[in-house]
């Protein structure tokens, strides 16, 4: 199945925001490989964002009709229902945030358990919004 | 996930247009080439405002291209 100009930016979006998750929480884990990290967003960069910007900017020169779409009534249903999931994952953070601080965690701590919860959302709002693309609202 | 009740005949009515591309289709009636797609495979149930916009550009009647199967039916 062909994929849209907007499925394979959010496959990408999702590919490069995995990865910065999955190594946060490792890190949050193991602290010896938080040593690696400007290392590890370098590669990310280079891996993912500069492909996606290529991508979009040679698509967009290519097909500009179908880069410069504007949203539907469809996809703006499928935005608002994967924004609800998002908007859930936030608020359970935030009682887990307080928690943290509640019980003195360092800060050390909090901060890459705030990042974790705000990728977290993010992959949870695009993961829906491709759920949604292929199955149907 | 809910069961669509609402049939249509968009595939149809299309190849009796000069057999009009699901793209054209799309831009006649101001909605993405995916959107037509879902609306056709069942997936989607458009909004009374779209479903007008898709009966217009094939000038029927909008109970020609939608129709409601309720479920003593």
């Amino acid at each position: 199945m062909k994929l849209t100009f907007r499925e394979n930016s959010l496959w990408f979006a999702l590919i490069a925001l995995t990865l910065m998750f999955v190594k946060t929480f490792i890190s949050l884990i193991i602290p010896d490989f938080s040593n690696s990290d400007i290392l590890f967003f370098y590669n990310i960069f280079f891996v993912i964002t500069l492909p996606m910007l290529a991508y979009i900017i040679i698509f967009s020169l290519r097909n500009p009709k179908e880069a410069n779409q504007k949203s539907d009534e469809r996809n703006v249903i499928i935005e608002n229902k994967s924004y609800k999931y998002s908007y859930i994952v936030l608020i359970v953070s935030h009682f887990h945030i307080n928690l943290n601080i509640f019980l003195h965690k360092p800060t050390s701590t909090i901060a890459p358990i705030l990042f974790l919860y705000f990728t977290f959302s993010i992959i949870i709002m695009i993961s829906m919004k491709l759920f949604y693309y292929h199955k149907g609202v | 996930m809910r069961k669509n009740n609402i049939t249509n005949n968009v595939r149809r009515l299309r190849f009796d247009a000069e057999e009009m591309t699901q793209q054209e289709l799309a831009e006649k009636a101001g909605a993405t080439r995916q959107t037509i797609h879902h609306i056709e495979k069942g997936k989607y149930s458009p909004s009374l405002e779209l479903a007008f916009r898709i009966a217009h550009v094939f000038n029927t009647p909008l109970k020609e291209v939608f129709q409601y199967k309720s479920e003593e039916q």
